[in-house]
């Protein structure tokens, strides 16, 4: 029997859900004009007014969001209340450009709470539940949005955080893990610990688990749910929106249902923003129906994807998106973790290299390897392996700084990496994830 | 009074020594000495040349990246243990040594050896203190042939 936490929204007749949607945007469109500056802004430059959206139908008449309007925003030029409203903020990583600052009232973080329990709950869950969260804790949207959603649901969250392996694998034994929520490297991660250790996966006590915030792949799903003995759903969300839960999977795991009484989503041609119909790869936006403190408008995610509506066995109506099949911009996500090339750029020349480098990243054993290559500057040359090393450290350590993750730095002989005539390959990703 | 040596970086991949010595043959410079340091990516060669910075002049032409620096060369008696005993000099004055290696030499009767330290000065003055045979850039100039 399919389980739902809001079983009359997931369950809405597509046209109900409509007019829902329309009547929430026309308020919300009235909300962001009047408070927010920024957006006012870009619709008095397109010549729309709150009154010319009317419904669902008119929301192409609104103009565009994307990461540089964040930006130009930073730090607080998106809040849509009074600063003393919001009770939270969460932070995408990278450098102070590229980082954007969400804010949440409790409003808000309700609303994101229930759209992860409905996740948790489709994965079998419920007040019995013993929930492990090991998505990071903190700035990061992962931990505390799985944390609220199992809060809501009303199963025993063990906030664990990530790392500590060996600690995470003894609370999972001692206290029968059901839901076990993480990347899913990390989970493939556990799941080889705990063959290592010798449990079988009739041993181990998880029954699902939730893993998200990087790509993965049907190979890794499979080999995932083999060792762990579990059904793994997948969770799509980003910060900007409000954190996972955006979009969830259901038993059928044939792509995830989006939150459409929350979220409004549309795929467009990355190129000229036109609007898609349904069924074609194109870049995917999303428009906040109900948050109040951070409500993005046509928000462009640069994730490419494809969107289904139909009937789908669970019996949700939620329109559903498949796996994002890459970037329309040069973001990569190595271990869960956003790195754009300009923020390696960046560091580099700080600490004094060319801006000649290259970034291999690779996948071994369900883990994401990330090397970087950077030329020497002749005058930097020393006589001993020591100060080599010691370079690499420096680079490394100022990587991981900004980053968040920490690259293996591999310092190479000057004008050793190929320069090509046109564009330069910086970025060598030989992970077949799509 | 300690000497000049060169230093040459490498990839670690077939014929790059070949490479960087023909530059040094070609510009006629002559080899007293040759250590290889390498790791799995690259290689560091450093040599007691007659010309090091002409050396270094050449194979920056010819787009390596090297350098010369100071090292510590000292003669030392030609018999068994000799070395074992410049050693213990060493570590009694909590000297750490990078690398060493030796240079051809046509002094009857005793060995050159190159020492790579943190400090030339304080390496120096312990080792003369223990009656070491400190070698000047001059003498070991000498051991080239004109």
């Amino acid at each position: 029997m399919e389980q739902y936490y809001q079983r009359e929204i997931e369950t809405m007749e597509p046209s109900e859900l409509k007019k829902l949607q329309s009547e929430k945007l026309k308020k919300q469109v009235r909300h962001v004009y009047e408070h927010n500056a920024y957006y006012r802004r870009l619709m008095d430059e397109k010549g729309v007014k709150p009154e010319d959206i009317q419904g669902v139908e008119d929301l192409c008449k609104l103009p565009f969001l994307s990461k540089q309007d964040l930006k130009d925003a930073y730090p607080t030029g998106m809040l849509s209340v009074p600063m003393t409203d919001c009770v939270r903020i969460h932070s995408t990583s990278g450098t102070t450009g590229k980082r954007v600052i969400a804010f949440y009232t409790q409003h808000d973080i309700d609303l994101w709470d229930e759209c992860c329990a409905r996740a948790i709950v489709a994965t079998g869950g419920n007040e019995d539940s013993i929930v492990q969260v090991c998505y990071g804790y903190g700035l990061f949207t992962g931990g505390m949005g799985l944390h609220g959603g199992a809060g809501k649901v009303g199963a025993l969250t063990l906030p664990m955080s990530s790392g500590n392996t060996e600690r995470q694998i003894q609370f999972m034994m001692d206290l029968g893990a059901s839901i076990l929520c993480c990347t899913p490297s990390y989970a493939a991660y556990i799941g080889e610990s705990l063959k290592e250790q010798g449990y079988m996966p009739e041993d181990i006590p998880l029954k699902a688990g939730i893993f998200g915030a990087e790509p993965w792949t049907e190979e890794m799903r499979q080999d995932i749910e083999k060792t762990l003995g579990i059904k793994a759903y997948d969770i799509y969300g980003l910060t900007e929106i409000s954190g996972p839960g955006v979009a969830f999977e259901c038993s059928e795991q044939t792509g995830m249902h989006i939150n459409e009484d929350h979220f409004i989503a549309e795929i467009i041609n990355p190129e000229t923003g036109e609007v898609l119909p349904e069924g074609e790869k194109g870049e995917l936006v999303f428009t906040c129906l109900d948050k109040e403190a951070f409500p993005m408008m046509r928000y462009r995610t640069r994730d490419i994807c494809v969107l289904h509506r139909g009937k789908c066995s669970c019996g949700r109506t939620f329109l559903k998106m498949a796996k994002p099949m890459g970037r329309s911009d040069d973001m990569m996500i190595i271990r869960g973790v956003n790195v754009f090339p300009s923020q390696i750029e960046t560091v580099l020349l700080k600490e004094g290299y060319t801006s000649n480098y290259q970034i291999i990243v690779d996948r071994v054993n369900n883990t994401d390897t990330f090397d970087v290559y950077v030329e020497f500057l002749p005058e930097d040359f020393e006589d001993t392996m020591k100060s080599i090393a010691a370079k690499e450290k420096k680079l490394q350590d100022a990587l991981k700084t900004m980053l968040g993750i920490s690259p293996k730095v591999h310092l190479v002989e000057p004008k050793s990496i190929a320069r090509s005539e046109g564009k330069a390959v910086r970025v060598i990703d030989r992970r077949k994830l799509v | 009074m300690a000497v000049k040596q060169l230093s040459v970086l490498a990839e670690n991949k077939k014929g790059s020594l070949k490479e960087i010595l023909t530059v040094i043959a070609e510009a006629g410079i002559d080899l007293r000495s040759i250590s290889v340091a390498d790791s799995e990516r690259y290689g560091i060669f450093r040599m007691i040349v007659s010309d090091p910075d002409g050396a270094v002049k050449a194979l920056s032409a010819a787009g390596f990246t090297s350098r010369t620096n100071e090292v510590v060369a000292v003669a030392i008696p030609d018999e068994p243990g000799s070395l074992l005993h410049l050693l213990n000099v060493l570590e009694k004055a909590d000297i750490n040594l990078e690398y060493m290696y030796s240079i051809i030499n046509s002094e009857a009767g005793s060995a050159y050896m190159v020492l790579r330290v943190d400090d030339n000065q304080w390496t120096e003055s312990i080792l003369e203190k223990e009656g070491v045979d400190i070698l000047t850039e001059e003498r070991v100039k000498a051991s080239f042939k004109e």
